[in-house]
C-alpha cells in the first residue's frame, strides 16, 4: 500500500510539473454536508504554498436592503475594503465585535463615505444594533484564489498557477464554529475536490 | 309508650316526625356543607395552583424582558467584546436592580467565562449555569429553577447575540417569602415552599404560615410526596387545611415543591352562619308546628272527650244530656248518632225499668223498687233524724179463693185491692208496693210506728168493705206487720224482716195489724236465751200438756182430743207456743218436744185408759219430724213403754210442713199409717197443696183452717170455700175438722154442710189435762 501511495504521488507530482508547463489551471470543489445535499454559501479558497501573493485590487460590497444584508456571505481578500451601502429608508447601525475585525457604522442611511477596510483574515460576523435579525458573515481570506459555492454546492476556482495549495472551505453554520477544512491541492490543470461539512441543522 | 289522651298522641307521632326531619335536613346540610366547603377548597387549591403556575411564568417573563433589555444593549455587548469584566458585571447588576432579581450572570463564549454581578455562595456555578443555559436553548419557554446552598431561585437563561450568540444572561429570583406572600395575595391561599436538594433532605424556603406551623409541615409533607399524593388533608396547628402539593421542579434529586393550603374551617365559617340561621329557622319551625299540631288535635279531640265525657253522664245514668253539634264532618257524625243512642238508650231503659220496678197486674211498683227506695228514704232518715215505717201485709185466704174461684177473679182481686189500699195512706210521700201474689207493702217515711199503725188499721178498714168482683162480694182481710226505723232496726232487709215477721204473728192471730216486737225475732239475744231456756225447759219438766176437744158435730160426742203445748216459764209464767215454736223447730228441738208430747200424749193414754176413757189424743208433728224415717219405729217404741194402742194416738201435719219435702214426707207418712196410726191434715187452706197430691197420702182427716171458718157467717166466700172443701173430703173419703168454731151459728152452718166434727172455744178452750174431766162432766 505504501509502494502504491508513493507511486500515484510521483505520478501526481509529473502531472503538476506538466500543467505549470500550460501556467495555469483550476479546481472544482464540491461542498456537501454530511448527507451529501449540496451547501451553497460555503467559501472555498486556495493557498499556495510557499508562494507571495498579489495585493488586493477589488473591494466588495454587503448591502441593507429589506432590513438584509446582501449577500449573507461576503469573501475578499485581506486588505479589500467593503463598502455597506443602505438601500432601505430606515437607518442601520451595522456593527462588527469579531476579533478579525471590529467596527461599527453608527446609524446611517445611503452609502458610507468611507469602506471600511478588513486587513486581518479571518471571520467577521456583522449585525445591526437596530436591527436584532439582519446577519451576514465576511470571509477575509490570504489569498486571491476564493469563491462561494453555488446553490449546486459547486464552485470552480479558475487561473489557478500550477504548483501545490492549501485548498481550504469554511461554512458559516458548521457544528464547530468557525471551522476551516482544508486539503491540500496540486493544481496541474483540471482538478476537482470534494468536501464534506458538518452543519448546523436550521 | 302509653298515651293518656289522643291529643299527646297524636302530638307526639308528628312532633317524632318533624323532629326526624328537622335532624335529617340538618345533618344532611351539615354533610352537604362539609362536602361543599372540601370541594370548595379543592377548587380554591387548584386555581391557587394555576395563579402560581401564573406567577412562576411570569416572574420568568419579567426576567426575560430583563435579561434580554441587557442582552441587546449594544454597550453591554461591546464590553463582552472587550471582555470588560467590570463593566459587564455592574451592567449586570444595573438590570438586575431594575427587575429586582436576585441572581445575574453572564457566561461569555466569547471568553469562555463567568461573570457574576454579586458574590454568591456558591462557589462554582459553572456546571449549573450551563445546565440552565442549556435548558434554555433547548426550550426557551420552560421555567429553569436551581438550588444553590438550599435556597431555590428561578432563572432564566437569555443569549446575547452579536449578531451571533456570545454569550447568555442568567438571571433569576429566588423563591422567598415575597413570592410566598404575592401568591398568598393572589389566591388567598397559604403557601410553604419546601426544598430538598442533593443532600434529600428536606428544607423549610418560605411560608406564609407561622413559624411553628411552617416547620410542621415540612415534618409532614415528605411522607405525603414520598407517597405520590398530591392532594391531602393536613392538620397544622389543630386546623384541617386542605393541602395540594405543586412540584416546582425535580431533577437530579433535586426538588422544590409548593404546599399550597386552605384552612378547612375557614371555608366552612361562612356557612357556620348559615347552619345557625337554620338552626334557628328549625326551632321556630318546630315551635310553630307544636303549636299547630296542639290547635289540630284539639280540633279532633276535643269533640271526643266531650263526648266522652257525654258517656260517662250515660254510665251514671243521666240521660238528659245533649251534644251541642255544629259539625258536618265524621266526628259532627258520630256526634249526631250518640245523641240518637242517648234518646234509644234512655227510652230503652225506661222500658226496662218499668219491667224491673213495676208489677204489671196491678200497676204498682214491685219488691225490687220497693228495696231501692227503702234503702233511699233509711239513707235519707239516718241524715234527717226522721221515723221510717214499713208494712207488710199478706191477703188471707187468697189460696183459697184463687183455687176455687179461679186465677182470673184471684187477679182481678189483687187489682182491686191494689186500687183500693191507697185510700188508706195518709200522706203524699207514702207508697204502695206489691211484693208478690198476695202481698203487699207501704213504705211511710217520716211515719213512726204509731202512726203506721193507724195506716195499718184504715186498710184494715178499707178491706173490710167487700169489694165487688164480676159478681161477687169478695171480704178480704190481712195479716199486717210494722216495723220501723230507728225503733226496731236500721237497715234495709232487717226492717223489712221484721216487718214480714209482724206480719206474719198478725197473720196467725188474726189479731188485726202487728207492731214487731223483739220476741218475734227468733235470733234476737232474747229469743236465743229462750232458746237456751227451752232445752232446759224439756228435761226441767217446764212444758205442759194442754188438750182441746174434737166433738163429733152429729153426735156432740167428744171424738178426740188435740194436745197442745204450753211453757211454763219459771220467770215469765206462760208462754204460747207461737213464741218458742217457730225456733224450736228453726233449731231442731222441735223433734225433742215432739217426742215429748208423744209420750206425754201416751202417759195421759195410758192413765185414760185404766180409767176407762178412750179417747184418742191427736199430736202436732212438725216438718222436721216429717223427714226422720226413723219416726214410726220412735213412736212405736214411746207406746209400747207405756202399753198404749196405736189406735189411741193420732198425728197432726201442716199441710206447709209436708210441703217442705213432699217425697220424705210421704215415705215417713206412709211409715207412720202402717203402723196403724191415723193422720190429719192441720190448717188445711193455708199452704199450697192441692187435694190431688193430698189423696196420695195415707191421711184420714182435714182440718179446715179457723181463719175460714171464724169468719163464714159473714163471709159468702169462706162460706164457700168451706163448703167446698168438706164435699172434696167427703168424696175422697176423707173425715173433716173445723177449727176456730166460736158460736152456735157456725155450729150450726158446719152441721147443715155435712161437716164432721168441730173444735173451738164455743165447745172447749185448751185445757190442762187435769182439767178434761170436770170439762167432760159439764160438756155431757
Amino acid at each position: 500500500m505504501t509502494s502504491l501511495k508513493h507511486y500515484i504521488l510521483l505520478l501526481s507530482t509529473l502531472f503538476s510539473f506538466a500543467s505549470f508547463q500550460v501556467n495555469a489551471g483550476e479546481v472544482t470543489v464540491t461542498v456537501t454536508d454530511s448527507l451529501g445535499a449540496p451547501l451553497a454559501n460555503a467559501v472555498v479558497y486556495a493557498e499556495p504554498i510557499g508562494k507571495t501573493v498579489s495585493k488586493p485590487t477589488n473591494s466588495g460590497m454587503v448591502e441593507q436592503k429589506n432590513k438584509q444584508f446582501i449577500p449573507l456571505v461576503t469573501v475578499v481578500q485581506s486588505g479589500s475594503n467593503i463598502n455597506f451601502p443602505n438601500r432601505d429608508l430606515v437607518r442601520h447601525h451595522v456593527y462588527s465585535f469579531s476579533p478579525a475585525k471590529t467596527f461599527e457604522l453608527k446609524l446611517y442611511s445611503g452609502i458610507p463615505a468611507n469602506p471600511v477596510l478588513f486587513d486581518k483574515a479571518g471571520t467577521v460576523v456583522l449585525g445591526c444594533n437596530i436591527h436584532d435579525n439582519m446577519l451576514a458573515y465576511i470571509h477575509i481570506v490570504d489569498t486571491p484564489y476564493f469563491a462561494k459555492t453555488e446553490d449546486n454546492g459547486k464552485v470552480k476556482l479558475n487561473d489557478l498557477p500550477a504548483g501545490q495549495y492549501q485548498l481550504k472551505v469554511w461554512y458559516y453554520a458548521t457544528t464547530k464554529e468557525n471551522l476551516i477544512t482544508e486539503q491540500n491541492l496540486n493544481i496541474k490543470g483540471s482538478e476537482s475536490a470534494n468536501f464534506k461539512l458538518e452543519t448546523r441543522t436550521k | 309508650m302509653q298515651f293518656k289522651s289522643l291529643k299527646s298522641q297524636i302530638a307526639a307521632i308528628f312532633l317524632t316526625l318533624i323532629l326526624a326531619i328537622q335532624i335529617i335536613t340538618f345533618v344532611a346540610i351539615k354533610l352537604s356543607i362539609d362536602k361543599n366547603a372540601r370541594l370548595s377548597v379543592s377548587q380554591q387549591l387548584e386555581v391557587g395552583e394555576r395563579i402560581f403556575t401564573n406567577l412562576l411564568h411570569h416572574n420568568r417573563d419579567n426576567l426575560q424582558v430583563g435579561a434580554k433589555i441587557l442582552a441587546a444593549d449594544f454597550g453591554f455587548k461591546a464590553a463582552i467584546a472587550s471582555n470588560d469584566t467590570e463593566t459587564i458585571a455592574s451592567a449586570i447588576l444595573n438590570h438586575q436592580s431594575r427587575i429586582d432579581a436576585d441572581i445575574g450572570i453572564l457566561s461569555s463564549s466569547f471568553h469562555d467565562n463567568l461573570i457574576i454581578s454579586e458574590k454568591l455562595p456558591h462557589a462554582d456555578l459553572s456546571e449549573q449555569v450551563r445546565q440552565v443555559i442549556s435548558n434554555a436553548e433547548n426550550s426557551p419557554k420552560k421555567n429553569d429553577f436551581i438550588i444553590l446552598n438550599n435556597q431555590p431561585y428561578q432563572l432564566v437563561a437569555v443569549p446575547v447575540k452579536a449578531p451571533l450568540t456570545v454569550g447568555w444572561i442568567v438571571m433569576g429570583f429566588k423563591i422567598n417569602n415575597d413570592l410566598a406572600l404575592t401568591l398568598n395575595k393572589l389566591s388567598n391561599l397559604d403557601v410553604t415552599f419546601i426544598s430538598k436538594s442533593d443532600s434529600g433532605k428536606w428544607y423549610s424556603t418560605a411560608s406564609t404560615m407561622s413559624a411553628e406551623n411552617g416547620a410542621q409541615i415540612l415534618k409532614l409533607s415528605p411522607a405525603y410526596l414520598t407517597a405520590g399524593v398530591t392532594k391531602t388533608e393536613m392538620e397544622v396547628g389543630g386546623v384541617d387545611y386542605g393541602t395540594r402539593f405543586v412540584s416546582v421542579f425535580n431533577t437530579k434529586g433535586q426538588e422544590l415543591i409548593a404546599v399550597l393550603q386552605r384552612s378547612i374551617d375557614e371555608a366552612t365559617a361562612p356557612y357556620q352562619v348559615l347552619m345557625l340561621n337554620i338552626l334557628i329557622l328549625s326551632i321556630l319551625g318546630t315551635l310553630m308546628f307544636i303549636v299547630g299540631i296542639m290547635y289540630v288535635s284539639k280540633i279532633v279531640t276535643q269533640p271526643i272527650t266531650e263526648l266522652a265525657e257525654t258517656a260517662k253522664k250515660l254510665e251514671e245514668g243521666d240521660y238528659n244530656v245533649h251534644l251541642e253539634n255544629h259539625r258536618t264532618d265524621e266526628l259532627g257524625r258520630l256526634s249526631s248518632a250518640f245523641d240518637s243512642m242517648t234518646t234509644a238508650i234512655a227510652d230503652r231503659e225506661k222500658s226496662i225499668l218499668r219491667l224491673a220496678y213495676w208489677d204489671e197486674m196491678t200497676g204498682l211498683p214491685n219488691r225490687s223498687l220497693f228495696m231501692r227506695q227503702l234503702a233511699d228514704a233509711l239513707k235519707l232518715s239516718q241524715i234527717t233524724q226522721e221515723p221510717l215505717s214499713v208494712v207488710v201485709m199478706n191477703l188471707d185466704r187468697f189460696k183459697q179463693i184463687n183455687n176455687i174461684l179461679g186465677h182470673e177473679f184471684g187477679n182481678k182481686l189483687l187489682h182491686a185491692v191494689a186500687l183500693k189500699l191507697p185510700e188508706g195512706l195518709s200522706k203524699e210521700s207514702d207508697t204502695v208496693y206489691r211484693f208478690s201474689g198476695d202481698e203487699y207493702a207501704l213504705l211511710l217515711p217520716d211515719t213512726d210506728a204509731h202512726a203506721a199503725m193507724n195506716v195499718a188499721k184504715s186498710i184494715c178498714k178499707i178491706l173490710e168493705k167487700p169489694i165487688q168482683i164480676d159478681d161477687h162480694y169478695v171480704d178480704t182481710s190481712a195479716g199486717i206487720g210494722i216495723a220501723s226505723f230507728p225503733e226496731h232496726a236500721n237497715e234495709v232487709n232487717q226492717i223489712l224482716s221484721y216487718a214480714e215477721n209482724a206480719m206474719h204473728i198478725s197473720k196467725s192471730k188474726k189479731s188485726g195489724p202487728v207492731i214487731f216486737r223483739s220476741e218475734f225475732d227468733i235470733s234476737s239475744n232474747v229469743n236465743l236465751t229462750l232458746a237456751s231456756e227451752l232445752k232446759i225447759a224439756i228435761n226441767n219438766n217446764q212444758l205442759r200438756l194442754f188438750i182441746q176437744p174434737k166433738i163429733d158435730i152429729k153426735t156432740r160426742l167428744v171424738s178426740s182430743v188435740e194436745a197442745l203445748i204450753r211453757w211454763i216459764h219459771p220467770n215469765r209464767g206462760m208462754i204460747f207456743p207461737d213464741q218458742f215454736i217457730p225456733f224450736a223447730e228453726q233449731s231442731g228441738l222441735i223433734r225433742d218436744i215432739s217426742l215429748w208430747m208423744i209420750a206425754e200424749a201416751a202417759k195421759t193414754q195410758a192413765i185414760w185408759h185404766m180409767n176407762n176413757l178412750d179417747i184418742p189424743i191427736a199430736v202436732n208433728i212438725s216438718a222436721r219430724d216429717l223427714i226422720d224415717s226413723d219416726l214410726a219405729n220412735k213412736i212405736t217404741a214411746i207406746l209400747n213403754t207405756h202399753q198404749v194402742n196405736n189406735n189411741f194416738i193420732t198425728l197432726e201435719v201442716t199441710e206447709s210442713s209436708i210441703m217442705d219435702d213432699p217425697q220424705r214426707s210421704k215415705l215417713t207418712l206412709l211409715s207412720l199409717a202402717n203402723i196403724g196410726i191415723k193422720l190429719s191434715i192441720d190448717d188445711f187452706g193455708t199452704g199450697y197443696s192441692s187435694l190431688a197430691y193430698l189423696k196420695e197420702l195415707p191421711v184420714s182427716e182435714l182440718k179446715i183452717d179457723k181463719s175460714f171458718v171464724m169468719h163464714m157467717q159473714q163471709n159468702e166466700n169462706d162460706r164457700i170455700i168451706v163448703n167446698s172443701t168438706i164435699e172434696l173430703a167427703h168424696n175422697m173419703g176423707l173425715k173433716v175438722v173445723a177449727e176456730g168454731i166460736e158460736n152456735i151459728d157456725t155450729w150450726g152452718l158446719l152441721d147443715k154442710m155435712g161437716c164432721d166434727y168441730g173444735q173451738g172455744y164455743y165447745m172447749a178452750k185448751p185445757m190442762p189435762v187435769s182439767d178434761f174431766n170436770s170439762w167432760l162432766k159439764t160438756w155431757h
